[in-house]
């Protein structure tokens, strides 16, 4: 019987085992420098946390139902333990990264403006060929365990990309979508939206409109489901755009570029339970750009290209979801909200087009001549950098669809973005204005 | 980028510590029970009474969303399960739902009588079916299968609108 002696006993043996296991993988032990450390610290604190409440065991005069909730518990902390393998090739990565270094550097400097400073980055490559991210991974079960500290305080944030990717630096730009999903709970932004926009008395009654709509379309749910789905979806769309919103201001242009470059070639217009449609990300990305005053370096570096993208941000669906059309329509008109927001996080740090406009077109002129595109008498910033990539990709590859899928082949001239974001890092921690 | 299975992990967790929250719960009303409360204890009888105040408000006002995406999934599961009770029961859920938080406040300020007990036990059947629901759901999450109704079978809530 589920809880009776036979089963605790069984569930304490293998917790227990599973636990040990985990703890005496070599993976898992003390790293030499302090990346990944973070991570390690946090998969420790979820095993502590999990010894904790295998300790808890009832004790035989407790009733079935107090005796089936330590079954269920010791089946929780199984289920979360196998999920807490995956941690573990993660950890090894950290020791042989294989991502571009320059790359890494740039990441880095993505997440200080995303996150903040305290913040442990582990890029690894992906089966999958996608870009993705997790952070705090076991948090919410660490910190559900009454009784437990965590000893975990630096951010763990674990980055995904395809492995075919490592090389093509100027793809990376997309590493600041996925460090934004970090930011954006780091610093509850979506929170932060969410209540504006249900404070909104329009955006109310427009929501009631779409639930009463649903419900004709979906005749056998109610009201508080569908509020439920509504609900659910937009929140999803809404962190999704604030990424997106986050990394136009940390990486400006570069960012259109190699998310049209990476996600066109997947999705168009369809709208996704996560994910918003592809033209819409384009339409708000755009409008972010010209709201950061990037529309003139746009025009002047990439016109073939923007007029292309501004064709499919104006791509309207046809009305057949109206759920879909009720979301597009209050995104739309409430897109201040997600700029106000990405700017507010960002301050300072975003990439500010009246300077970054001349370092990335002197970086573009140095790659165009095959020369490490370090700045000529001074240092060129990282991010500038990355963007003078995009100018001189597009500019020997073509201003059109097909020249921006060819800038990502990953080349010599990825190649040279690299090491000059690398470079300038180093120059720019330990240079001598030091 | 579009898929984001490195979630799954948080996904995984979310699920996992919402059903150990859920037979924490009823750990929790068995040590009341038994003049045996602890701090923490106490904590979490807090919390479950009101999110069981939460769930009522949506069950009552379907329209007004709930602060977080946690409570949201919380409330979802807690309305979910009290569904499956009160079809059993032939209860009314906000009316069940109010009550079932003041026996639990009552249980956290350690003031049960006698009289409280059959109603803890119908508390503790509904946390019982939040930790098995969320079993269920993790084992899914795990497994990457997405199961439309488990086992558990749960009927959405009928609300008042």
């Amino acid at each position: 019987m589920d809880g009776d002696a036979a089963d605790l006993e069984l569930l304490v043996a293998n917790t227990t085992q599973e636990v040990s296991l985990l703890r005496a993988d070599r993976r898992l032990e003390g790293m030499d420098g302090s990346r990944g450390e973070a991570l390690r610290q946090h998969v420790v604190d979820l095993l502590d946390a999990l010894d904790l409440r295998i300790a808890a065991a009832p004790d035989s005069s407790a009733p079935d139902a107090v005796r089936r909730a330590f079954a269920r518990t010791l089946r929780q902390c199984t289920i979360v333990l196998r999920g807490a393998h995956a941690a573990l090739p993660w950890l090894a990565a950290t020791r042989e990264p294989n991502v571009n270094l320059g790359s890494l550097y740039l990441t880095e400097e993505f997440a200080k403006a995303l996150v903040g400073d305290d913040v442990d980055l582990v890029v690894v490559p992906s089966a999958e060929a996608m870009y993705s991210t997790t952070s705090w991974p076991f948090s919410a079960v660490i910190d559900g365990t009454p009784g437990f500290t965590p000893s975990a305080t630096s951010r763990p944030i674990v980055l995904n990309y395809p492995l075919s990717d490592s090389n093509r630096v100027l793809l990376h730009a997309l590493f600041a979508h996925e460090l934004g999903h970090a930011g954006v709970a780091e610093h509850e932004l979506l929170d932060t939206v969410e209540t504006s926009l249900y404070a909104d008395g329009e955006f109310v009654e427009a929501f009631a409109e779409a639930v009463t709509e649903m419900q004709e379309e979906w005749p056998a749910s109610t009201a508080g489901r569908v509020t439920v789905t509504l609900r659910e979806i937009l929140g999803g769309w809404l962190e999704e755009l604030l990424c997106d919103h986050l990394a136009t201001q940390v990486v400006g242009p570069a960012f259109l570029f190699a998310f049209a470059a990476f996600v066109l070639p997947l999705s168009y217009g369809e709208p996704g339970v996560v994910h918003p449609p592809t033209s819409l990300r384009v339409r708000l990305i755009l409008d972010h750009l010209a709201h950061l005053g990037w529309t003139e370096h746009l025009d002047a570096t990439a016109p073939g290209i923007t007029q292309w993208l501004n064709e499919v941000a104006n791509w309207t669906p046809p009305e057949t979801q109206p759920h879909f059309a009720f979301f597009r329509n209050q995104l739309l008109s409430h897109s201040q909200l997600l700029s106000d927001n990405a700017a507010t996080r960002v301050g300072p740090l975003t990439l500010d087009p009246t300077t970054a406009v001349d370092e990335a077109g002197e970086a573009a002129e140095l790659l165009e001549a095959l020369i490490l595109p370090v700045g000529l008498s001074t240092p060129l910033s990282p991010r500038a950098i990355l963007l003078g990539g995009w100018q001189a990709a597009i500019s020997q590859h073509g201003d059109t669809a097909t020249g921006l899928v060819h800038s990502i082949a990953g080349d010599q001239l990825h190649d040279l973005v690299g090491k000059a974001a690398e470079l300038t890092t180093v120059w720019q921690a330990w240079g001598p204005s030091r | 980028m579009t898929v984001r299975d490195l979630q799954k992990l948080e996904e995984l967790s979310a699920a996992a510590a919402l059903g150990l929250w859920a037979d924490d719960i009823v750990v929790a009303l068995y040590s009341a029970t038994q003049g045996a409360l602890g701090e923490s204890e106490r904590h979490l009888l807090d919390s479950a009474a009101q999110l069981l105040e939460l769930a009522r408000e949506r069950a009552t006002h379907p329209l007004a969303p709930p602060r977080s995406a946690r409570d949201l999934a919380a409330t979802t599961t807690a309305l979910s399960a009290l569904a499956t009770l009160a079809e059993a029961q032939q209860t009314d859920p906000p009316a069940a739902l109010a009550e079932m938080a003041d026996a639990i406040r009552k249980a956290a300020t350690g003031s049960l009588t006698p009289a409280d007990t059959a109603l803890v036990d119908r508390v503790i059947d509904l946390f019982e079916l939040v930790g098995s629901h969320q079993l269920v759901t993790s084992n899914s999450v795990l497994s990457s299968r997405k199961d439309v109704e488990p086992w558990t079978e749960m009927q959405p809530i009928s609300n008042s609108s």
